[in-house]
């Protein structure tokens, strides 16, 4: 027996050695995708999960869509305006542009969209976003007038990221049929959907910013990342998205892919429930703020997935602050707060978590980096689900999670941190005047210098007040064979292939 | 016979209410509300989520739930998916037959593999043969499925490039169907390969028991009389072992395999998330994690059902291999 396992052992490794063959030219120009998870519905107004958005964007557009650095760009609407109150939006159409069941794209449809997601029957997830909405005109053919009960500003991006354009008339015929076979103005055009295996698109010839070059898309889900990762390097597929951090350093200086990656509009972040003991003291926060030695963490469990955090703003805002600095690792200065706050001897802190293979790896480094200060750690896993239930109940003492939202400051920062959100998504029960006044002000100034500095008084203020520590931005990464060309990794772990503002992913020859 | 088979379906019944009031309950029980899954960061305001939560029916009381629930089951209603709007039963009809495809070839796996392997190492009793078998059955039990799955992969994927790595290509069923009449194998190809793997990792356990269950119960009857008898008839030796031997040394084997391949249209979960094989354990992992309790509740109560009918399917059987068995 024993040889024969030396053998075979023996047989690995020299295969192993084995140098992978170029890879023949691609044909035509199919793109096959790896998703993490299957889609669940390719209605846009009944999902906001990104797996179905990683689809149907393809397929259907909005009225402005973002591009890779999350600034707005024009899709279906060609131009816009604000009234001088701010209350009213003016959207100029794009003429001469077809659903692909031939329709003319209209003012009627924009409406048509709008209503339906704002309509409770409808039972979209989407309506929070545009919920600010009061009303949508068809003013002609082609110019559609939307109004808001406040001025708010942030309506364009939730405008890209929740309102895509259903043709009226193939929506109403089709009914619930759309959701499994959607019809719009994207760049591609539906082919098939084998559920929980595939999903096959094809070029729309008729795309108005002109044919894409890919002739196919198939998207295929396989939920686990070493599949993922062998079938891109075997030849299977051509990009995915999400890579295993074991990984990454291997395919930097791969041959047969080109890593890309993005630091992603997000935080991650230990939350304070600041109104139960210790933790309503400011001191107390700032202190475990103090304590926690963020690039530890990253360089340790997050290697090369993550940027520390100076502040809930990350680096590919447009509001983000490059010459702040939050709270960072100072130990001295963390005693010494816990000293003044009357906790120098330390206490016992319930720390709440998802129980993920990386947050079980970072806790053992909390768990250290706090008893420098003694502070006790009482670790609690659960599943993300059950987390999310307590979090929103602020039934926790400190719990660890992730905030991950559309590239808007608004997204990042109001529901978080703004006194209005306390028994919904602010749920450290983070309560400051000048912040409430700060965010409130932001959905209203159209000047986008200002709306930067306001967004930037804001950060300062909340991360002084520390009601979480922020730890870091997690980066989004995918991956492509080397003849994928064009591709650039999106903010918004979105996939974009081809767009009317000059993105073209295309297939070369060879590697 | 259809007496007893009657009597045996009209008991499922109240197995069946048992398992919907325990999956109900359950479901419930956990933390996490679907709405807020659905709803994600950007659009969530206490208002909106109450909001979706009455459009949902998620806010009346746990009993009127539930008795809704059972009302629609009555008439073989599953309900529809909180999170994609369809119904229950089309997203388990569109995903069964992956899993029934994949279970039956790790069935097939395992037999090819047991039954031989069981017979030789009983005839052979104590030789290296026999010894071998042991230590293959070992680590056949030994073995998790994500392991063996993912080195499966490792090494007929991505180093030797012979076998695909995941998915499913195309039904075995629809291969066959375009070979019998365009003539084309491509499709029945592109079936198979696929499937190997799954269905090897898949089989490698019950192909490990059944080599066990094998070996031991033919022991057993070799030993008895009527083989001794047989041999002294001058009966070839081949003979008597595959023909009085091994016919006898079956029931134990197909009540295990009745009983599993329960077990695997169920238990395939893991399996199925490694080979991105888009069955119902897929749809299962997805639906717990977004809370969505028509879909878990629909899955949960049909692997009951297989389960179920394996059951009483093993005990048909039973009577067909060996007459002697009869039911009173």
């Amino acid at each position: 027996m024993k040889w024969r396992i030396s053998l075979a052992l023996a047989a690995v490794v020299v295969l192993s050695w084995r140098v992978p063959a170029a890879p023949a030219p691609t044909s035509g120009g199919t793109l096959r995708i790896g998703m993490e998870s299957a889609p669940t519905t390719m209605d846009a107004a009944l999902s906001t999960d990104l797996y179905s958005q990683q689809v149907y964007s393809h397929v259907l557009e909005g009225l402005v869509m973002l591009d890779p650095q999350g600034g707005l760009q024009p899709a279906l609407a060609e131009s816009w305006t604000p009234s001088a109150d701010g209350k009213i939006w003016t959207f100029k159409l794009r003429q001469n542009v077809r659903f692909h069941d031939g329709t003319e794209f209209t003012a009627d449809d924009v409406k048509y969209t709008i209503d339906r997601i704002l309509n409770p029957e409808t039972r979209s997830p989407q309506r929070g976003s545009l919920a600010q909405i009061s009303l949508v005109e068809a003013v002609d053919r082609h110019t559609v007038r939307i109004t808001t009960r406040a001025p708010f500003v942030p309506i364009l991006t939730n405008l890209a990221t929740s309102a895509y354009i259903l043709p009226r008339a193939a929506h109403s015929r089709l009914g619930r049929e759309f959701a499994r076979r959607p019809v719009g103005t994207g760049p591609y055009r539906w082919v098939e959907w084998v559920p929980e295996e595939r999903i096959v698109l094809e070029a729309n010839p008729d795309y108005y910013a002109g044919r894409p070059s890919l002739d196919r898309l198939i998207f295929r889900f396989i939920p686990e990342a070493s599949v993922r990762l062998a079938e891109l390097e075997s030849g299977g597929l051509d990009l995915i998205a999400g890579i295993p951090a074991q990984d990454l350093r291997r395919l930097r200086v791969s041959l047969l892919v080109n890593l890309h990656e993005v630091v992603g509009t997000n935080y991650r972040l230990l939350a304070f429930n600041t109104s139960v003991k210790p933790f309503d003291d400011v001191r107390v926060r700032q202190a475990i703020a103090h304590a926690i030695d963020k690039q530890k963490i990253v360089d340790v469990v997050w290697p090369g997935r993550g940027v520390v955090a100076e502040g809930p703003i990350p680096p590919t805002s447009w509001a983000y602050d490059e010459r702040f600095k939050g709270l960072g690792y100072n130990l001295s200065r963390a005693r010494q707060l816990m000293a003044e706050a009357g906790q120098g001897g330390g206490f016992e802190m319930n720390y709440l978590i998802s129980a993920t293979e990386e947050l079980q790896r970072e806790v053992p480094l909390i768990i250290d980096m706090l008893k420098q200060i003694n502070v006790t750690v009482k670790v609690t896993a659960v599943d993300f689900p059950t987390l999310l239930d307590r979090l929103l109940k602020t039934n926790y003492d400190t719990l660890r999670v992730g905030w991950t939202t559309n590239p808007e400051p608004d997204s990042l920062l109001y529901s978080p941190f703004h006194s209005s959100a306390i028994g919904g998504f602010n749920f450290t029960k983070f309560r400051n005047a000048r912040v409430d006044e700060l965010l409130d002000r932001a959905r209203t100034v159209t000047d986008a210098r200002e709306r930067i500095r306001i967004y930037r008084e804001a950060q300062r203020l909340i991360v002084q007040e520390a009601p979480m520590v922020f730890l870091f931005h997690e980066k989004r990464t995918y991956a492509t064979r080397k003849a994928v060309q064009g591709f650039k990794p999106h903010v918004s772990g979105w996939i974009v292939l081809k767009t009317p503002y000059g993105i073209d992913v295309k297939m070369g020859t060879g590697r | 016979m259809g007496r007893y088979i009657l009597q045996r379906l009209l008991a499922t019944i109240p197995v069946l209410f048992g398992v919907s009031l325990v999956i109900f309950g359950l479901l419930r029980l956990i933390p996490g509300d679907p709405v807020v899954i659905m709803i994600g960061a950007e659009n969530a305001t206490a208002e909106e989520i109450l909001r979706l939560r009455h459009v949902l029916g998620l806010d009346r009381s746990l009993p009127v739930q539930y008795l809704k629930f059972l009302g629609r089951l009555v008439t073989g209603d599953l309900g529809t998916s909180l999170s994609s709007d369809e119904p229950v039963r089309q997203l388990i009809a569109e995903r069964l037959p992956a899993t029934i495809e994949l279970a039956l070839a790790a069935v097939v796996v395992a037999l090819a593999i047991a039954i031989p392997v069981g017979v030789i190492s009983a005839v052979r009793k104590y030789s290296l043969l026999d010894t071998a078998g042991t230590v293959a059955a070992m680590l056949g039990i030994s073995m998790p499925n994500f392991w063996l799955g993912v080195m499966l992969i490792f090494l007929f994927a991505l180093r030797l490039g012979w076998l695909p790595a995941s998915g499913r290509g195309e039904p075995v069923l629809s291969g066959l169907w375009m070979l019998l009449t365009s003539g084309n194998p491509a499709g029945l190809i592109t079936a198979v390969v696929h499937l190997i793997l799954p269905a090897v990792t898949l089989g490698s356990a019950l192909a490990a028991v059944v080599t066990r269950l094998t070996r031991s119960s033919m022991l057993e009857v070799i030993g008895q009389d009527y083989i001794r008898t047989a041999r002294a008839k001058g009966l070839q030796g081949s003979r008597v072992v595959v023909r009085h031997a091994l016919r006898n040394a079956l029931i134990p084997v197909v009540t295990v395999i009745g009983l599993d391949l329960g077990a695997l249209l169920g238990g395939a979960v893991i399996t199925e998330t490694i080979f991105a094989w888009p069955g119902i354990g897929r749809l299962a992992i997805r639906s717990i994690v977004q809370r969505d309790f028509p879909v878990v509740q629909g899955v949960v109560l049909m692997i009951a059902v297989v389960r179920i009918a394996a059951n009483l399917a093993v005990d048909v059987i039973y009577a067909l291999i060996d007459p002697r068995i009869r039911y009173a």
